[in-house]
């Protein structure tokens, strides 16, 4: 017997609803409006060239229970606000529900005065001096680093240079071990002349980047994605949450080429996370020297960063309380979904109390 | 006889059904036609949408025009796919017809997309691809170079100019016989004389221009192996798609609706994508035609850096060099602080190294957005 059972009348009925929803639609995209990036209100303290660091004001009114500042470290691709999208979608909002006191790093918009950045100049020079104002502003020896996907990975590399100012560790969707089987990126950039392609490109294009991220998963992500959103187009809020998801994925940074050229080199090429060797002005970055807790949070349906690149997080430290989360669910959801929302922030504010 | 009384009426009553049927049908598609009628203005601005769309969201990469239209394919495929079930159902096709006439118009789409990424390379259509996609591109400095490639009307930093190349002479018909190099047809003139060192008072400039010429070819070589793979790659799918629909396995639920059919018909071209795509095969493929582009775009920074030198402009690698020292200054200018805080006995860094920290700065997206 065919698989496709189709009733002509049934085919006739959905053509109509689809382009009953499409012409609805049109008119919902176009009230859709100014999309927020970022919801919760925060303070500007600290500000170095382009690198803002935030301080967020907690809705409810209430002080922090934890004594330790949270410090939100994200990536240098995309924007931090997929942290904070919106009032019921912000693990900002559920980390502070958790009685933690937020923080986050804002890498701004790298423009061509930029492309001589190192990942030393992230990772020992705005980082640090972040985690510091940090300290500063909070009145504390020590924080808690939170690092998410490359930002994990930096964090990583900066705790196992400063132990003494970072009490727990968690990192979230981060990869360590870039040359496991399925990690597709990890193979894509096996032949790749990263020298080359710095050294014409100068800094690496946001929609370079982008276009990469798509071509993944080329047929769900640029077709089969925009005709299920067809499904939602007659209803308002879903459209403007679709738009703001959409708005994210394409505000991206363009990438300050040195720091690309070391980190795609050293770690995706390289494996020196894994391996050993990777050099940050001087300084050998070795994962042994992390000593703190850390608390690994992935996600199983993670197609950028595969839940083997992360977990190989567990032989790499040096750290004898090191715990493990996996969310069912992908890279972006373990940021935006209800069920993340119920279970992420709660893991993490309850593990950090346990360490408070 | 008496059977053939029951046949009679066996068949008069099947008539019946039938032109029951087709009287319901008629019905319904009238008021279905009404409908998408209606709708069909609304969903040719969709198409027109979401293509502008589509296209807006992938960068302006050079050589990726088929390559990007090959999976914004994939979008229009399902409203190509409503399209034509709806002209099916109104002749009284069976689905599976209906299934294997839109699988073949995919075959053929992806078999056509093969044929031309393996047809025999043109290299004087490289030549005209490289100054009309890349160079003119609309804007200023395009035009600038759109001059020099296309006889000489720009300032001079083309070898060609004035000395008699005209590239668009090569594209005539023009029976040239060059010794060594067989018929016209297997000749590629550009390739030839490019592949010429350069001579006298510009022989920097003139290879200069011929490298840029190898390796756009070179890229837009690579472009079409890696166009030809996906195209095998949707043939590949098509046809598993074909098995799944004819054999589909025990436990899998019936497709029931054009939407279901799209969503599977996706799933399989991921799947078989995604085996490639981490193939050895494919990430070779991927490596070289990314570092032929890149070594393409870098051949024509340098031509950008020689010419702005030329108007007296500042160049990238003077500016690079600038940012460069400007970069090594701010790390010395760090670690001496570091150094006098610690001389002054101050107790920590904390959060004043490289500058007071100001408040309220507005940040911008590349200039502004």
């Amino acid at each position: 017997m065919s698989a496709i059972q189709l009733k002509p009348d049934q085919i006739l009925k959905e053509i109509t609803n689809f382009n009953t929803k499409l012409a609805e639609g049109v008119k919902n995209l176009r009230n859709v409006g100014e999309l927020p990036a970022g919801v919760t209100e925060k303070e500007a303290i600290y500000t170095e060239d382009k690198v803002t660091l935030y301080h967020y004001k907690n809705p409810t009114g209430k002080k922090a229970t934890n004594k330790t500042p949270l410090l939100i470290s994200y990536a240098l691709v995309n924007r931090p606000y997929m942290t904070d999208l919106q009032e019921n979608r912000s693990t900002v909002r559920g980390l502070m529900e958790q009685g933690l006191d937020v923080y986050l790093i804002d890498w701004g918009y790298p423009d061509r005065s930029d492309r001589f950045l190192t990942m030393d100049d992230y990772i020992n020079g705005y980082l640090d001096r972040c985690v510091d104002a940090v300290r500063d502003h909070a009145g504390s020896e020590q924080v808690n680093l939170l690092g998410i996907c490359q930002g994990g990975a930096f964090s990583l590399c900066y705790t196992s240079l400063h132990q003494d100012k970072v009490k727990n560790l968690v990192t979230m969707v981060t990869p360590v071990d870039f040359h496991t089987p399925d990690n597709m990126l990890g193979q894509w950039i096996k032949h790749i002349d990263v020298d080359l392609l710095v050294d014409s490109m100068g800094n690496i294009p946001g929609d370079l980047m982008n276009w990469t991220f798509l071509n993944l998963k080329p047929y769900r992500l640029i077709a089969q994605k925009y005709i299920d959103m067809v499904d939602i187009l007659d209803n308002p809020k879903s459209v403007c949450n679709f738009m703001t998801m959409e708005k994210w994925i394409f505000d991206s940074p363009d990438q300050a080429g040195e720091c690309y050229r070391q980190f795609v080199k050293d770690c995706y090429q390289k494996n020196k996370l894994v391996e050993g060797g990777l050099d940050l002005n001087g300084q050998e970055v070795d994962l042994k020297n992390i000593s703190c807790p850390v608390l690994n949070v992935y996600a199983l349906d993670d197609h950028l960063v595969p839940p083997s690149a992360s977990k190989a997080m567990a032989k790499a430290v040096g750290s004898k309380d090191y715990q493990e989360v996996s969310f069912k669910g992908g890279h972006i959801g373990i940021y935006v979904s209800g069920s993340a929302q119920a279970l992420v922030p709660p893991s993490i504010g309850k593990w950090l109390n346990e360490r408070d | 006889m008496a059977a053939t009384k029951t046949a009679q009426a066996s068949e008069t009553g099947s008539e019946g059904t039938q032109q029951n049927w087709d009287s319901w049908f008629k019905n319904q598609r009238a008021f279905f036609d009404q409908q998408i009628k209606t709708a069909t203005e609304a969903q040719n601005q969709w198409s027109g949408f979401f293509q502008e769309w589509q296209k807006s969201l992938s960068p302006t990469m050079p050589g990726a025009n088929q390559y990007q239209q090959f999976f914004t394919q994939a979008g229009k495929q399902f409203l190509d796919m409503q399209q034509q079930f709806y002209q099916w159902s109104g002749q009284d096709k069976q689905p599976a017809d209906m299934t294997g006439d839109w699988l073949k118009g995919l075959q053929g789409f992806f078999l056509s997309m093969l044929q031309t990424n393996t047809a025999p390379y043109d290299p004087a259509q490289a030549w005209k691809n490289m100054s009309e996609t890349f160079l003119k591109g609309g804007n200023a400095l395009g035009s600038m170079f759109g001059g020099n490639f296309t006889g000489g009307q720009g300032f001079g930093s083309n070898p060609f100019a004035g000395q008699g190349f005209n590239p668009a002479a090569w594209t005539s018909s023009q029976p040239w016989n060059v010794q060594g190099a067989g018929s016209f047809q297997n000749f590629d003139p550009f390739g030839f004389y490019a592949s010429l060192p350069g001579i006298g008072y510009t022989r920097e400039k003139q290879d200069a221009w011929n490298l840029l010429y190898k390796l756009y070819a070179e890229f837009e070589q690579q472009t079409r192996k890696y166009n030809a793979a996906m195209a095998q790659v949707g043939i590949e799918a098509v046809q598993k798609f074909q098995d799944y629909v004819a054999n589909p396995p025990a436990d899998a639920a019936p497709l029931t609706s054009l939407k279901e059919v799209y969503a599977k018909w996706v799933d399989v071209c991921e799947d078989v994508y995604a085996r490639y795509a981490t193939s050895d095969e494919y990430t070779k493929l991927y490596g070289e035609v990314v570092n032929a582009l890149m070594a393409f775009k870098g051949q024509v920074n340098t031509l950008v850096d020689d010419m702005a030198d030329q108007f007296n402009l500042p160049t990238r690698s003077e500016v690079d060099s600038l940012h460069q020292r400007l970069h090594a200054l701010r790390r010395d200018n760090i670690e001496l602080r570091k150094l006098v805080d610690e001389i002054r006995g101050v107790k920590s860094p904390k959060s004043k190294a490289a500058g007071a920290p100001s408040q309220g700065k507005k940040q911008t997206k590349k200039g502004g957005k």
